[in-house]
């Protein structure tokens, strides 16, 4: 019998539990979409205020210069979006560690354990950058409609997408590391938690 | 690894083993010097009341929990030398686990929860799934197999867990309450697959309350305040 883990089988895992899990998991999604919308639009909106719409912003602000209030706010908006990211899926790994507990107790190794989470956790934000993407997108096609906006151009919207999916992305790497850390931890209290 | 057809007859022996829990400042002594060994083919009951540690020497034998002090060996290995990896291997290739809690994955059907041991091996999709159509068949749920863990009595979730440790063919099997939930018919047809275990020389560890399936074990035990005795 082989005693070799398998890659595929950790997707095909993970999808399962993505898609079963799809309606408990849509508070998830959202908070995370919310999350990835709000980088996604100041994110834009820093890269026109750099640009194009730098002179717009002049004049509606009256002469004040508003570059370097959307880079505080962008990067605000990165730091929450990250620590939401991360509270969520952690979460969502105290809420399943039951379930972990099982797959070690049948001899999946902790590591495999951990990493099977983080992929479908990685799946959850994926789920979650790709609603807050739409929603920006759905935004900016909304405010496209007033004359007065200028829009963003494909890269600066492209640039503001890989913050919002990378963002949410990067917190599945401190639960998955905080996880494995938990379940060797655990030794004793995973087998208990049957 | 252990090799499925060793020579060596015991399949599982502990000796001198203590676990000792600490909560503040109290102490509980669950397991105190217990020794046993059982030979390879035993069915081995295990009895007592309720807290007495049948739970905890169940886990200890079967590489879930560590002991506090002594040496416990599964199929010729000691597990104080086993890395966790290792331990791991042992549990996932030859041994097979019925939880208390039952403690199924409720995001996998029973036929998927049944090969749950063989995940993540690269098994063929429909190889696993021809398994667990077979185990189904065994414990009686073949009617089942597409139903989540959520959408099966008690009783029925109790024979997904017997049968999912037997999906990796086990040399050891370790069974908390296996019967708990069980009505009679399905009592007799675990102790048939006890005795077709038997048969093929595959050893039973079982913690039981239930006088209806003690018949098919070799050996008794019984376990009270942490102290194991033979009956």
């Amino acid at each position: 019998m082989s005693s070799r883990i398998v890659s595929s089988d950790i997707l095909w895992y993970s999808w399962r539990s993505l898609t079963r899990r799809f309606g408990s998991n849509r508070a998830i999604y959202l908070c995370i979409g919310c999350a990835g919308m709000f980088v996604f639009s100041v994110t834009c909106l820093r890269e026109m205020s750099m640009r194009e719409i730098q002179e717009h912003f002049v004049q509606v602000s009256g002469g004040g210069d508003l570059s370097l209030l959307t880079r505080i706010v962008s990067w605000l908006g990165i730091a929450v979006s990250f620590l939401e990211a991360q509270l969520l899926l952690e979460r969502a790994a105290r809420d399943h560690f039951l379930e972990f507990g099982v797959l070690v107790n049948i001899g999946v190794p902790r590591g495999i354990v951990a990493l099977v989470a983080s992929t479908e956790y990685l799946g959850f934000v994926l789920v979650g950058g790709c609603v807050g993407i739409t929603g920006g997108l759905v935004g900016i096609a909304m405010a496209s409609l007033s004359a007065s906006f200028v829009r963003p151009t494909i890269q600066q919207m492209g640039l503001a997408s890989v913050y919002a999916l990378g963002v949410p992305c990067a917190a599945v790497i401190p639960v998955g590391a905080s996880l494995f850390y938990r379940l060797l931890a655990a030794r004793e209290g995973t087998a208990r938690a049957r | 690894m252990p090799d499925n057809h060793s020579t060596s007859e015991s399949a599982l022996a502990c000796a001198d083993v203590w676990k000792v829990f600490r909560s503040g400042r109290a102490i509980v002594k669950a397991v105190q010097n217990a020794s046993l060994t059982v030979q390879r083919g035993e069915v081995v009951c295990l009895r007592g009341p309720s807290g007495s540690g049948k739970s905890t020497l169940l886990s200890m034998m079967g590489g879930l929990e560590r002991p506090t002090k002594g040496e416990i060996s599964g199929l010729g290995k000691l597990y104080s030398q086993l890395t966790m990896f290792e331990l791991s291997e042992l549990r996932r290739r030859f041994f097979g686990f019925v939880f208390q809690e039952l403690s199924l994955i409720p995001h996998l059907t029973a036929a998927e929860n049944l090969v749950a041991p063989r995940l993540f091996q690269g098994f063929p999709r429909k190889l696993l799934t021809q398994q667990g159509e077979k185990l189904l068949e065994m414990v009686g749920l073949s009617h089942r197999a597409t139903h989540y863990p959520r959408e099966l009595s008690y009783g029925e979730r109790q024979r997904v867990a017997i049968g999912r440790a037997l999906a990796n063919d086990p040399s050891i099997v370790f069974a908390d309450e296996p019967t708990a939930n069980l009505d009679n018919a399905n009592v007799e047809r675990l102790a048939r697959v006890i005795e077709g275990l038997r048969m093929k020389r595959v050893t039973v560890l079982m913690v039981t309350h239930d006088n209806r399936i003690e018949g098919v074990a070799s050996r008794f035990f019984s376990m009270n305040d942490g102290v194991l005795s033979e009956d």
